[in-house]
């Protein structure tokens, strides 16, 4: 095969095992982002952190938040919440950002793969 | 950990027993009971679960007998399903699914280039629920790998049974095959009985009686929902199940709800295992269509249904030492 061509095929296969390897990260990731408080499943997202933060800043002693099925829950704790989903969502973004670094750093299919 | 999550743990795991249940019966070709020692190792590591087995004489005594080892210190229980070969075959639910001289076959693949088929036997599944010894149980299959906790949280959520609704190949697409997605063209979502979260309340015996009611009247259902006739499916019978609790609506539900991170990663059987090393799982991820073309893929600290089950026993020992 012309080397030219085969170096072209070797990229595309790095591209395409990257472009799965990331997609592969990103599905971890959004699940490290759920906790469960007060029997119910959230998602710790910036919007949510942003929302119970103002709640909080407000002073409001309890909030309606809804869960990752839609079902509104009455938080009694706010404050103590918002601690949760701070560290819920700071574990999950550095591991994101551990596994982002990984792979940025690999330059063949092997090394993407852990492949020795 | 934050306060507040830990009391919600500490709270659950006082007031009631967990754990987790496998079923594993052996046939000719599948040593289920193997695969259930893995995949309860993985449990037992990440979920830090305790896990009982319900199985039949016959299989276990296969199992001790060609890997000469106990099982006790990896089941904390081992119930044995007293019903024989006999007994199964004068279930008349069990001789209509009979294809030549045995009975609900299934055609494995292992890669694209071996396929073998061997006989399922699953009609029983929906006993879990009277046999499991615990308040809260997760059941898995025997070919499920958990690599991380979230399905921990499945015990803090107050939805009484949990299971996986969509699933995700390894290379992070849809299943390639429609009918691990609907049970037929137009039809409803397919659920998983892969893994699935119980209690012991009545809203769960409910689920469990209505599966046992689908699989005795499998066939007025396979007319009814249109999905091809042979196999008896367990995902079929819960997805049905489902569909029927829920009030012929497919809805977000709070009774009965899906398992955290779904969709449910899975190993389909013509993917192979490339190698393992200390932290993970290297695989051949095929392309569907184009048998002959791979990728490689990497899979850490992801829970996996690993369905290419002549893989896990051809990399069984270093599938073991990730969990040791």
């Amino acid at each position: 095969m012309d080397i030219k061509l085969e170096k072209a095929l070797d990229f595309s296969n790095f591209r395409q095992t990257l472009f799965n390897q990331q997609q592969t990260l990103k599905a971890k990731v959004i699940n490290e982002l759920l906790l469960t408080y007060q029997d119910s499943i959230f998602k710790a997202t910036p919007e949510l952190i942003g929302l119970v933060k103002t709640i909080v800043d407000f002073n409001y002693p309890t909030v309606i938040i809804d869960d990752i099925n839609e079902n509104p829950v009455n938080i009694k704790s706010p404050k103590e919440f918002l601690e949760n989903l701070i560290a819920t969502y700071s574990k999950a973004k550095n591991s994101h950002y551990i596994g982002y670094a990984k792979i940025k750093k690999a330059r063949s299919v092997k090394k993407l793969v852990n492949f020795e | 950990m934050p306060k507040s999550k830990k009391q919600d743990q500490l709270k659950n795991s006082s007031t009631s027993s967990k754990g987790a249940i496998f079923l594993a019966f052996n046939n000719k070709e599948i040593n289920y009971v193997k695969l259930a020692c893995l995949s309860a190792s993985s449990v037992r590591k990440h979920l830090n679960l305790p896990c009982s087995l319900i199985t039949d004489a016959g299989s276990l005594r296969h199992f001790e007998k060609s890997e000469h080892k106990q099982i006790d210190n990896i089941f904390e229980k081992i119930i044995i399903d007293e019903k024989t070969d006999e007994d199964y075959k004068k279930d008349h639910f069990y001789s209509k699914y009979k294809i030549g001289n045995t009975d609900n076959i299934r055609k494995f693949y292992d890669t694209p280039y071996a396929k073998f088929k061997s006989q399922f036997k699953n009609l029983t599944k929906h006993n879990v629920y009277n046999l499991s010894p615990y308040d809260k149980t997760i059941l898995f299959d025997g070919d499920y790998l958990v690599n991380n906790d979230i399905l921990n949280l499945a015990f803090n959520i107050d939805a009484p049974v949990q299971l996986y609704k969509n699933a995700q190949t390894l290379k992070n697409t849809e299943p390639d095959h429609n009918l691990d997605k609907r049970l037929n063209e137009a039809g409803i979502p397919l659920y998983w009985s892969t893994v699935i979260y119980f209690d012991k309340s009545p809203m769960s015996k409910m689920f469990f009686d209505m599966w046992e009611h689908v699989k005795e009247n499998y066939d007025y259902y396979q007319s009814l929902y249109k999905f091809s006739r042979g196999l008896y499916r367990t995902d079929f019978a819960v997805s049905i199940s489902m569909h029927l609790l829920k009030g012929f609506v497919d809805c977000i539900d709070d009774v009965f709800a899906e398992l955290p991170a779904s969709p449910m990663k899975y190993m389909a059987y013509k993917d192979d295992i490339a190698s393992v090393d200390k932290n993970g799982i290297v695989f051949f991820a095929n392309e569907y269509g184009n048998e002959w073309n791979n990728i490689l893929t990497y899979s850490e600290g992801e829970n996996l249904h690993m369905m290419n089950k002549r893989a896990m026993d051809r990399h069984y020992n270093k599938l073991m030492e990730l969990y040791v």
